[in-house]
């Protein structure tokens, strides 16, 4: 029923469609967990830094010592947030750039074998 | 419409105007004032118009009943005050910041972080999120303005206006109803003429079909609550100066757009408006023309909660739903509590107590006692929302029953059987106010609930003779246990009440078993279903509303035995929303939660006094708010997730370390399957992977790149 | 070198929460080519459609359209860049009137003038009930309205669920022909049918599908005859 020819190029139409669907292809998709993560990991080291910066000016112009033991206490918050913030951003980032690399080395290998395999058929 | 819809309309007629000619106060009916009365009403009905306006549209188009809708206009109605009398700034650039800026932006964030993730969730989530927003906005504006001082908008242009013959009609009143009908005008233009209109119509329809037609369902839930943000901060800003600028005053405002977006069954705007503005000149009409004396001197108030009541019950019975699988989340087969677990649990915590509590100060031990009372009452909810499916936001009204009921038939001897007497007269009670929204779908009990508490919170508490406002003394002394007196905040009470407490977790426990248990949990999976294996939905619904008020009733009456007196401010609707909240957040199918709950509630109280920081001042509604906002990505509750992180540790819970093990390997599959790469392999990017690896030369980039990785690893 | 498959499913495994209804499904549809998806009533056609549509997302395999690995994207993506399901049932708006059901397929790219245009050319008797809504139409008028969303804003891969479910034999007819011309423009089509006659005529390829499996693909001569063992789960 089909008057095209598989075997020939594809159609104007199917090159758009081809294209759209390759624009989609980089944004869309599922396992983004790992990026999520490393934004809310830099926003939450960001947070400490100004909450830390926030609490050592406060600080400094608090007359009271029940005052300043908060905003040391504060402060340190801030420090632990910076910790946790980066460690989650240099964690996700390393594991992301490892699996990257081992997906490397699995086409690298099989593309190896293929040719192996051809060099022995032939 | 239905027989039964219009004998309601007929009662309700009649009943209005009983009560209109009982209650004449005697007012010369002028024209004057007539038309006075129409164009405050007409004002004030505008603005609960264009509040319930963005409630329907929210709700409509994306499924979520936002409770928050009166928090978030009460938040910018601050916000705006900040801005024009705080800051001096003009008044177009205030409303712009606020209505056309900042407004919006929130409200796409908020569906960016939670409401989307809202849709198809069950609806007690649903509600309980919302409500949790709304507590957080609350706490959020009481601690950045703080109620110490008073503050005031002035209305627009002033207290001037213009008269018509013997009218005065305000510029702000003018502006008010002419903005409301620029909404109206402007909504309908925006919902049949703009494209992403008709896709928010279209949803509403069919949500699947609209994203197969390519609409992108995050831009249309995103407009939707930018609307119901931005109609929020109109209603809020256009209300303040009519009334005052007090926190809980502008968040109740929602109770009143409920009432109208009932009247339009939530879905037609037409019909809100026509609700809004009738409500707005009933308002205006009992205040001006009718005295009500002492008990019911908030009947103007109560109005929305009595016409919330008059639509629920005029409205024709709904159809069962037949919810299509996958819909609901699904939970795992979950373990049921042995009795036996639960007897051992309670002794234990029976014993803690009573070997701790010996070294608390005073204050620990009213802390206790408080955590307990609360507690009791919280268990009250697990049957009805954890179990049945049933949202109700009104336990603390039914433990103000329990406590008023203890007070008259015991609150001068200490009877202990007067607290059965509490829970045996609080039980019908709950089951009356079930009865007229059972029929209903859920959504509609949880308004009814709204209504009741509202309702008792205005008419039932303040009645003379339910609590008498002249008494000073005590109400209730000590409760006698067989010539045991023990009461108030001591030590003796809080044993008695763990004991209570742990009595009635084992006994619900030994419930959940049963077939009522069976019944309440297969009617909460799916109605169609339990009606078509003969379940009598209205009489099981019924049912477990009694069982669950006779609780709340029962915690009520301890309530009143702790605090010696009560007044009809303790058993508010906003006080009773953290116990929900608290309990939900703790695992909402758990007795073991209302433990979780009541702890929490004493633990705010002891941060908020440890720690004398302002945003800390109102960390009772912020807390639970905070944490009922946490459940959109634990749904399941804190007690819950620890309890499944822990049982695998108990000796005797195979099926547990089971569970955890095909857990993890569920985790670990897919991902190993796409190796958790979101983006295509391709050659350039092993170049650039290359480059920054310092790897040089020997690997040519082969044709096997190309591909995508996920389609190529898994082969 | 041949052209990638327009659409093609591998090892597809997806259903709703715990239950699965597709069990490694793989399933292509090429170039130009009309793929008819045949089978017993619960075998997974429709949560095949779903899958390729992006409503649902597999639990495990990949879908690929011409060649680009599209698993997890979601209908919507997937609908603006060409991809067209005409969906069981009536796939119209029943509240919206038929210019807006139209407008509503514009998110596609295509200007509203010119599906209207297309529309009405092929279906005259839509133009007459342009400000009605839909829910009022007949059920053919319903379904040639859903189906002027596929034959209106130039897809690359349309997708017909149970085109023929409760109409008239006639309108049937008529709903195939626009079909078969559709094919003849060259547009790669997946129809789901129980009732394999009608579409027996227009598909290049014919598949069955039986608890979740395509257990068969090839020329629909041969199918149809295999179809009846099928149905009766003959082996």
């Amino acid at each position: 029923m089909s008057t095209a020819d598989p075997t020939e190029s594809p159609s104007p139409r199917l090159r758009e469609f081809q294209a759209e669907v390759d624009r989609l292809a980089v944004t869309g998709g599922s396992a983004n967990a790992a990026r999520t993560a490393r934004v809310l990991g830099a926003l939450v080291a960001l947070g400490g830094v100004a909450l830390t910066i926030v609490a050592f000016v406060q600080s400094s112009s608090a007359a009271d010592p029940q005052d300043q033991t908060d905003f040391v206490i504060l402060a340190l918050v801030g420090i632990a947030l910076v910790l946790a913030g980066g460690l989650t951003v240099v964690v996700t980032t390393i594991t992301g750039f490892m699996r990257y690399w081992l997906v490397r080395l699995i086409f690298e290998q099989r593309a190896s074998t293929d040719r192996i395999v051809a060099v022995d058929d032939d | 419409m239905t027989r039964s819809s219009r004998i309601v309309i007929v009662f309700a007629v009649a009943a209005t105007i009983a009560v209109v000619a009982t209650n004449w106060a005697g007012n010369e009916i002028t024209v004057a004032g007539l038309s006075g009365m129409l164009i405050a009403g007409l004002a004030l009905g505008s603005i609960y118009a264009v509040s319930a306006t963005g409630m329907v549209v929210v709700y409509s188009t994306t499924g979520v009943f936002n409770f928050a809708q009166g928090a978030i206009g009460m938040y910018w109605a601050f916000l705006y005050w900040e801005l024009r009398v705080n800051r001096n700034w003009p008044a177009p650039l205030a409303l712009l910041v606020v209505v056309g800026l900042l407004a919006p932006a929130f409200g796409v964030v908020i569906d960016r972080l939670l409401m989307r993730r809202l849709q198809n969730r069950p609806l007690a989530l649903q509600l309980m999120v919302t409500v949790g927003l709304m507590l957080a906005l609350m706490g959020i504006a009481a601690a950045q303005w703080r109620s110490d001082r008073g503050r005031g908008i002035q209305p627009f242009f002033g207290t001037g206006g213009f008269d018509i013959g013997p009218i005065v009609i305000t510029y702000h009143r003018l502006i008010t109803v002419l903005v409301a009908a620029l909404i109206a005008v402007s909504l309908r233009v925006l919902l049949h003429r703009a494209r992403i209109g008709v896709a928010m119509r279209a949803v509403v329809d069919d949500r699947s079909l609209a994203a197969l037609n390519g609409a992108r369902p995050g831009t249309v839930s995103a407009v939707a609550w930018a609307l119901g943000s931005s109609l929020a901060a109109v209603a809020g800003i256009l209300i303040a100066p009519e009334s005052r600028l007090v926190v809980e005053v502008l968040t109740l405002v929602v109770v009143d757009a409920f009432a109208a977006a009932a009247v339009g069954r939530l879905r037609s705007l037409p019909f809100t408006f026509a609700g809004a503005i009738l409500l707005g000149v009933g308002q205006q009409f009992i205040s001006r023309y009718l005295r009500f004396e002492d008990g019911f001197v908030n009947m103007a108030q109560a109005l929305p909660t009595i016409l919330l009541f008059v639509v629920v019950l005029a409205m024709p019975q709904a159809r069962i739903e037949a919810r299509r699988i996958g819909t609901r989340t699904a939970h795992h087969p979950t373990r049921l509590t042995h009795p036996f677990e639960a007897l051992v649990g309670m002794t234990a915590l029976f014993i803690v107590v009573a070997a701790w509590s010996g070294s608390w100060s005073n204050v620990g031990v009213n802390r206790g006692v408080t955590a307990m009372v609360t507690a009791i009452i919280m268990l009250s909810i697990v049957p009805l929302t954890g179990w049945a499916g049933q949202v109700s936001f009104a336990p603390l009204a039914f433990a103000g029953v329990g406590a008023v009921t203890f007070m008259h038939v015991a609150g001068d001897t200490g009877a202990w059987w007067g607290l059965l007497v509490a829970a045996a007269v609080t039980a019908p009670v709950g089951a009356l106010m079930a009865l007229p929204a059972v029929r209903l779908q859920s959504l509609y009990l949880a308004l009814a609930s709204v209504a009741f508490a509202r309702g008792f919170e205005l008419l039932f508490f303040t009645q003379p003779a339910i609590i008498d406002p002249t008494i000073s003394g005590r109400q209730f002394v000590d409760l006698d246990l067989f010539g045991w007196q023990v009461g108030g905040n001591s030590r003796s009470y809080l044993l008695v009440l763990t004991g209570l407490f742990g009595a009635l977790v084992v006994g619900l426990v030994g419930l959940r078993r049963s077939r009522f248990g069976r019944r309440w949990v297969a009617m909460a999976d799916s109605e169609a279903a339990a009606a078509t294996l003969g379940i009598s939905l209205v009489e099981t619904k019924v049912a477990v509303f009694a069982v669950s008020a006779a609780i709340a009733g029962f915690g009520g009456a301890l309530l009143g035995i702790q605090a010696g007196t009560v007044t009809p401010r303790d058993f508010g609707l906003l006080i009773g929303l953290p116990i929900v909240l608290l309990l939900v957040v703790g695992g909402v199918s758990l007795p073991a939660a209302a433990l979780f709950g009541g702890v929490n509630t004493i633990l705010f109280i002891i941060v908020k006094d440890t720690w004398d920081l302002s945003i800390l001042q109102t960390l009772e509604v912020l807390g639970p708010g905070f944490m009922a906002i946490a459940l959109v990505a634990r749904p399941s509750g804190a007690v819950a997730e620890i309890g499944r992180a822990f049982a695998p540790l108990l000796p005797w819970r195979a099926d547990a370390r089971h569970a955890f093990a095909a857990d993890r390997r569920a985790r670990r599959l897919p991902e190993i399957g796409r190796l958790g790469l979101s983006e295509p392999f391709t050659p350039d990017a092993v170049v650039e992977l290359d480059r920054r690896l310092g790897v040089i030369g020997d690997v040519t980039p082969v044709g096997g790149y190309v591909t995508p990785i996920s389609g190529g690893a898994t082969r | 070198m041949t052209a990638d498959p327009v659409l093609e499913l591998s090892g597809i495994r997806a259903g709703y929460g715990p239950i699965e209804v597709l069990h490694g499904c793989d399933l292509t549809v090429g170039p130009s080519q009309v793929v008819a998806l045949l089978g017993p009533n619960g075998a997974g056609k429709t949560t095949t459609l779903a899958v390729a549509s992006g409503q649902i997302a597999p639990t495990a395999g990949t879908i690929a359209l011409c060649g680009r690995n599209v698993t997890g994207v979601r209908s919507d993506a997937l609908a603006r860049a060409g991809v067209c399901l005409v969906p069981e049932g009536r796939g119209v708006f029943p509240n919206l009137t038929v210019t807006e059901n139209l407008r509503m397929a514009t998110f596609s790219g295509t200007s509203l003038s010119e599906i209207e245009e297309r529309a009405y050319t092929q279906f005259p008797a839509l133009r007459d009930r342009r400000s009605q809504t839909a829910g009022t139409l007949s059920g053919g008028e319903q379904q040639m309205l859903a189906m002027s969303r596929a034959l209106a804003t130039d897809p690359a891969l349309v997708m017909l669920d149970e085109l023929s479910m409760g109409l008239a034999p006639l309108i049937v007819e008529e709903l195939y022909g626009r079909v078969a011309q559709l094919a003849a423009d060259g547009v790669s089509i997946l129809i789901v049918e129980q009732f394999a006659p009608a579409v027996l005529g227009v598909a290049d390829s014919a598949a069955i599908m039986v608890h979740g499996r395509i257990v068969e693909q090839g020329d629909p001569g041969d199918i149809a005859d295999h179809l009846t063992a099928a149905y009766l789960a003959i082996d």
